[in-house]
């Protein structure tokens, strides 16, 4: 077929339908949009995200307040123990130098008092030093004590192996008994040898009656075995009636249920009560069967 | 999902629903009418004195009885609901009575041959357009259910109606075409297919007509994600299991066959025999006729064996497990409310229960206690003998007894020859085998042909 320029559909509807499909899908992307922003759990979602933000940035404060708590306790024992020492004559005496000719202006102020206080201090200082070595002593008073309490649990150790010691010679004592009664067993299986060497003579014929006894056993338990087998058999076959009956039954209640979810008139709600009922009665009458072949 | 509501209340909750829907329809008929008068196309279906009513007319009624119905509809009072909803004691009549899986799947056979014998008839464009008119009433009829809408409108359903909709447009579409070059056939002419084989240009005729396809589906596509919610549910819970437990539509097949076979035949036997007679069909295939056009005629065990195994083993057990198919499992009527204290007696036994139990009145052969391995296998192969007698005889005897006395049969077997005709014969009993199942099922309760507990084996 020669080449053409004639389609086979009209190029300008087709244009039509595409410019419509075209502005459709516009409209259907941006509504699409429109409803993927507004969906309705969005500002639960931002709410939980902001409550996720702070709660992390609690956190993150938390962790540092506790290591600036760590810190500053550090500082603190620092700083108790700098305030507890003495301060340097040489050091007060420097400072008093450094003061000079001004200790008596009225720029400084009255300096009258400064040696009574650095006396006061000393005397202070020497007070803390004294605590401190007392508590010191004290450690090592502590630290003996501690020593006494471990001499005291060896000795109690010792004495705890001197009491097993004690229960090895009752164990001695019992041990004597023991032999005693291994002497009695031994005179004890004596005689029982002696008695069994007597039975062995009377082996042989108990054992041709035993033979003739047991193919006599074998017939009788045979035929019973055949009537067991049959009502074995009687029995399942009658509990696979019983169950089908019971589940029809259940069947039958079950429909009683949804009669009254469906608000059935009192005549189809007999009909079915009445269902209940004869399922029963047939479902009582094979387990009764059921029973009796079951314990006969 | 399924529970008692208002009835005026529910309809006032689908009322726009159900005014759009039937004013959908007003349209769609008003515009087949416009379409048959525009041109041309006006027939004369029947005359009562000087008046003609013709399609025009009657398409033109149609619309107008629809929009009479979106109207009420529209209207929203419960006082009128009656009057736009199918009988209350229709509805019981085909919940209670009519529908059972037995009459479902003996029905939509049954409908389906109905069909395929009057499908001159049936796919005649004013017949068929008459069944989707029809179906579609009875669907907004039944709308006004809340336990037939509540499964109909589940936003996981919707997309199966429709596609029900689309299969029986497009079984039709090609049953029409078939149909008419069976005619043209008949009267030595050349299929429609020969007619119309002018070359067009790639572009624009296809593919610009394929890139306004592809906007306007994902104008659709984006729609339809708007308007109808993704039925997400909460994350899944080993202790709280979803009642009924289904499977993806597609699978509903599947899973309904496992009511009737154990899970390896079911689920790995069966469907990869599907699979395997699909790949053999053109080895199998030897009919040359009715290649590159429709035909029903020309390939009658063709279409009949594709019709009968995509739609009736297919498309209706999908259908029967999307909407039937209720809290454990148990069949319910379209009309019926899902509830979960329904119960059925599944008092279901094997053939050798049958065999040896029922028509013997004897036991089924047991091993005596303290028997070896291999003598308690002889004693469940004796167990089980009928079965094993009965299927051999169905896989084994049969395809010897089809080509003896079946003449169409015996003409295939001379022509596809032993192996071929074997494998075809067999492919078919095993696609017979889930129908008879079933049947023996819904009448004599059998559970399996041969059940071997003992090794985890049962058919």
């Amino acid at each position: 077929m020669p080449a053409t320029e004639q389609t086979w559909r009209d190029q300008k509807l087709m244009h039509i339908i595409f410019a419509v499909s075209s502005v459709l899908l516009l409209i259907s992307t941006v509504w699409m949009l429109a409803v993927d922003h507004a969906r309705p759990w969005k500002p639960y979602q931002k709410n939980a995200r902001s409550i996720d933000i702070a709660t992390t940035a609690w956190r993150d404060l938390q962790y540092q307040a506790i290591d600036h708590q760590a810190k500053l306790d550090r500082l603190n024992v620092a700083l108790a123990e700098i305030r507890g020492r003495g301060v340097d004559a040489n050091n007060l005496l420097e400072f008093r130098r450094e003061l000079g000719d001004k200790v008596d202006s009225e720029e400084v102020g009255d300096s009258s008092g400064l040696g009574a206080i650095g006396d006061s201090l000393k005397a202070e200082t020497t007070k803390a030093n004294s605590a401190r070595a007392t508590y010191n002593q004290q450690v090592i008073l502590v630290a003996q004590k501690g020593d006494a309490l471990r001499t005291a649990d060896e000795a109690l150790t010792a004495a705890s192996d001197a009491l097993d010691a004690a229960e090895d010679s009752a164990k001695a004592a019992a041990q004597t008994q023991l032999d005693a009664a291994q002497a009695k067993r031994t005179v004890a299986q004596t005689a029982y040898d002696d008695e069994n060497a007597k039975l062995a003579g009377m082996l042989d014929g108990a054992i041709e009656a035993e033979a003739a006894s047991a193919a006599v056993r074998k017939r009788l338990l045979a035929r019973a075995a055949s009537f067991v087998l049959a009502a074995k058999n009687r029995m399942e076959n009658k509990s696979v009636k019983r169950k089908a009956a019971s589940a029809q039954l259940d069947v039958a209640k079950a429909n009683v249920g949804l009669g009254i979810r469906d608000s059935l008139g009192p005549d189809a709600m007999e009909g079915l009560a009445d269902e209940v009922k004869k399922k029963q009665t047939e479902y009582r009458r094979l387990n009764l069967e059921w029973e009796r072949l079951s314990t006969t | 999902m399924h529970g008692h509501v208002n009835v005026e209340e529910f309809f006032g909750g689908i009322r726009h629903f159900l005014g759009g829907y039937y004013f959908f329809l007003a349209a769609m008929n008003g515009l087949a009418a416009f379409y048959l008068w525009r041109s041309h196309k006006e027939k004369t279906w029947f005359q009562l004195g000087s008046f003609k009513c013709t399609n025009v007319l009657g398409w033109l009624a149609c619309s107008a009885g629809f929009t009479v119905i979106a109207a009420i509809a529209l209207g929203g009072r419960g006082s009128t609901v009656w009057m736009i909803s199918l009988p209350e004691g229709l509805r019981t009549f085909i919940d209670q009575k009519l529908l059972n899986p037995m009459t479902y799947s003996v029905g939509s056979l049954a409908i389906l041959i109905v069909l395929f014998l009057g499908r001159r008839f049936f796919v005649k464009p004013a017949i068929a357009w008459a069944g989707l008119n029809l179906s579609l009433l009875t669907m907004g009829l039944s709308m006004t259910d809340s336990d037939f809408a509540a499964i109909v409108m589940k936003p996981d359903n919707v997309p199966i109606v429709a596609m029900i909709y689309l299969l029986g447009f497009f079984t039709w579409l090609a049953a029409a075409q078939a149909v008419e070059n069976d005619r043209r056939d008949r009267e030595g002419l050349e299929p429609l297919e020969k007619l119309n084989n002018e070359k067009i240009l790639v572009w624009p005729d296809l593919v610009y007509s394929e890139l306004i396809c592809m906007v306007l589906l994902v104008v659709v596509l984006l729609v339809w994600a708007i308007v109808l919610r993704a039925p997400l549910e909460e994350p899944a819970s080993a202790v709280k299991t979803p009642n009924p437990s289904k499977a993806p539509w597609y699978f509903l097949g599947l899973q309904e066959m496992l009511v009737y076979y154990d899970p390896w035949m079911a689920g790995v036997v069966l469907p990869n025999l599907v699979v395997f007679g699909l790949m053999a069909i053109p080895f199998l295939d030897f009919n040359k006729r009715g290649n590159g056009y429709y035909t029903i005629d020309q390939r009658k065990f063709a279409y009949c064996t594709f019709q009968f195994g995509f739609l009736v083993l297919w498309v209706t057990l999908i259908v029967m497990g999307t909407f039937l198919r209720g809290p454990n499992w148990n069949f319910f009527g379209f009309y019926e409310t899902w509830d979960s204290h329904k119960v059925e007696a599944l008092n279901n036994i094997d053939l050798s229960d049958l065999f040896w139990i029922e028509l013997l009145r004897s036991n089924k052969p047991e091993a005596p206690d303290g028997s070896g391995a291999l003598s308690g296998l002889l004693y469940i192969l004796l167990r089980e003998a009928p079965g094993f007698l009965l299927l051999a005889g169905y896989f084994g005897a049969l395809p010897p007894a089809m080509v003896l006395y079946s003449r169409g049969l015996r003409d295939m077997f001379l022509k596809m020859g032993f192996l071929r005709f074997m494998v075809l014969s067999n492919l078919l009993l095993f696609m017979g085998l889930l129908p008879l199942k079933m049947v023996f099922r819904w009448t004599l309760n059998l559970k399996y042909f041969i059940a071997i507990p003992e090794y985890f084996t049962n058919l």
